[in-house]
């Protein structure tokens, strides 16, 4: 084991640098290596993380989770939303919604999960994987109206997806801390919409205020530092209010896109320095894949598997019909949203980290297992999608 | 202080929305470097900026705009391996390309404030507008700095 902590993110970078050029050549997004990556470098196996830094672990965790939220919160920018076109709203909400409801549902009633334990499983099903999808779809030169929507969806589920995570697990912490009874549910689902809602003003408020002084920045650095600070302090205030930091920041980002005529600039900036960020939050994703748990989660996992490629097949085909799109949308694009990655597993080491239980660790487990193989999976079917559009010609 | 329009160039390259790629990029290879060129419509007004980045996205332009916004993309599109067609020459527009989003100077600000205004958006040179957003010119870097060594009696 190393036992100095800095060493050990010296080690997560250079070997996330070599992992993430090893599987590009094989078209697989890096975030695959680093998951892996932690894996091996797990307790479990290779025990090479330090002590120190897997304790930090829960502090990364906020702060990568509060910077994508931030980031995705760009996705409700109107303008953009307006130029997808109905279709692409419908589907990509449709196709969100009903793996949620599919998953949450089936998992609790057939598998006896606790309520809030089965619709934190069923928002982690929502997500999908844009840069999968992206790839397919480049390598294969695919072109027509299929794709050019199936594009558009990825390009936007994933914020709604983010959006029903949040919802899920504030009021999935709510019910498993409170007391089981019937009025004691419903205090718990009112305690979950205050703290939505609260959240909501805190994301709010960042925006109000970042919006009120953002004249004084007058240097590239300066806006870096100023992006910064705005989305630690959301980040903070979340956590010290006991609040969601994915809803305050999603809000946050949201807002700002919105508002400030200059917020491209802001989210820009802080995309040029997530990557590192981004590699220690997927690394430490893997190291905290439990092996004693997977055994017991693999019918899970299978469940979570069946239940979410059917509420994505059926939520899409709901979504198309309803934008009148024709058939082959409302056939296909279901199994052309299966591959799931980033967002994911951001999403269950939040809720392990929330959950705090044997129920978060059996969580991250399963979207580990379910993710690799939506991953080497995922993308086939895609192709699999375009072909029967007639958008690409070979199998 | 000198103003920004006592030192823009007012000879400005502009297009329509309109204009195709072929157009386009007719008027890019006149110049050597940085090029932007400022998209108007017909009262002058700006209304989008084109990079020569802007022509990588001819695939998918939509889509592209939107997946840049995305955590996690990796989204290096190949100049050498581009899938298109003559054709394409026309029936791509300007307006599928342009930058929506784009940085301006303001006729008002001292060239110090542009000065400022470009290192903090990490930007070369700017199109300046006046209070209704019609374009009046483009100021650069080297018309501050060529400005500031003047003054000094060097230029």
């Amino acid at each position: 084991m190393i036992h100095d902590p800095i060493l050990s993110l010296g080690v997560i970078f250079i070997a996330g640098f070599f992992g993430g050029r090893f599987v590009r050549k094989f078209k697989i997004p890096s975030i695959t290596a680093y998951v892996a990556l932690g894996i091996l470098l797990s307790p479990d196996l290779f025990n090479i993380i330090s002590g120190e830094l897997l304790s930090a672990s829960e502090v990364f965790s906020d702060i990568v989770l509060g910077m994508i939220a931030f980031i995705l919160g760009e996705s409700f920018y109107l303008g953009n939303i307006r130029q997808v076109g109905r279709s692409v709203v419908n589907i990509s909400i449709n196709a969100s919604l009903v793996p949620w409801v599919l998953v949450t549902v089936g998992l609790w009633y057939f598998f006896r999960l606790p309520f809030a334990v089965a619709l934190v499983y069923g928002a982690i099903a929502s997500s999908t994987d844009p840069a999968g999808t992206v790839t397919v779809a480049q390598e294969y030169r695919s072109k027509g109206e299929f794709t050019d929507t199936l594009l558009g969806v990825v390009a936007i589920d994933d914020a709604w997806g983010l959006i029903i995570f949040g919802f899920s697990l504030s009021m999935a912490t709510s019910l498993l801390g409170g007391v089981p009874s019937f009025i004691g549910i419903f205090t718990d689902l009112g305690k979950a919409f205050f703290d939505i809602i609260a959240s909501a003003l805190v994301g709010l408020s960042a925006t109000l205020l970042f919006n009120r002084i953002s004249h004084l920045i007058n240097s590239a650095k300066d806006r870096l530092i100023y992006t910064f600070a705005f989305l630690f302090l959301t980040i903070g205030i979340a956590i010290t209010l006991h609040l969601s930091v994915l809803l305050s920041c999603m809000v946050f980002g949201a807002t700002l896109a919105n508002t400030n005529k200059m917020s491209f600039t802001f989210f820009e900036s802080l995309r040029e320095v997530d990557s590192p960020f981004y590699i220690i939050f997927f690394v430490l994703a893997g190291v905290g894949l439990s092996f004693k748990g997977i055994g017991v989660a693999l019918g899970i996992s299978a469940a979570f598997i069946l239940l979410r490629t059917f509420g994505k097949i059926f939520g899409a085909f709901i979504g198309a019909k309803a934008a009148g799109s024709g058939g082959i949308m409302q056939r296909y694009m279901g199994i052309a949203l299966l591959p799931q990655a980033g967002v994911a597993i951001a999403c269950a080491l939040v809720a392990k980290h929330n959950l705090n239980n044997v129920w978060g660790d059996q969580i991250l487990n399963v979207t580990i297992a379910t993710t690799v193989l939506f991953e080497l999976i995922g993308p086939w079917i895609t192709k699999v999608a375009l072909v029967k559009a007639g958008e690409i010609r070979e199998l | 202080m000198v103003n920004v329009k006592e030192v823009m160039n007012t000879s400005v390259i502009k297009v329509k929305r309109s204009t195709s790629l072929r157009a386009l990029l007719d008027i890019f290879k006149q110049f050597h470097t940085h090029p932007l060129i400022p998209v108007v419509d017909d009262q002058d007004i700006l209304i989008g900026m084109v990079y020569p980045e802007n022509l990588l996205d001819i695939l998918r332009p939509q889509q592209a705009k939107l997946f840049r916004s995305l955590p996690f993309m990796e989204m290096d599109q190949d100049v050498f391996d581009l899938d298109v067609v003559p054709s394409m020459g026309d029936l791509i527009i300007v307006d599928d390309i342009m930058d929506k989003h784009f940085v301006v100077a303001k006729e008002t600000q001292t060239i110090e404030q542009a000065y400022k205004h470009m290192r903090m958006h990490q930007k070369e040179r700017l199109a300046v507008v006046d209070s209704g957003g019609k374009i009046l010119g483009i100021v650069g870097i080297f018309d501050i700095i060529w400005r500031m060594f003047k003054e000094k009696g060097i230029a």
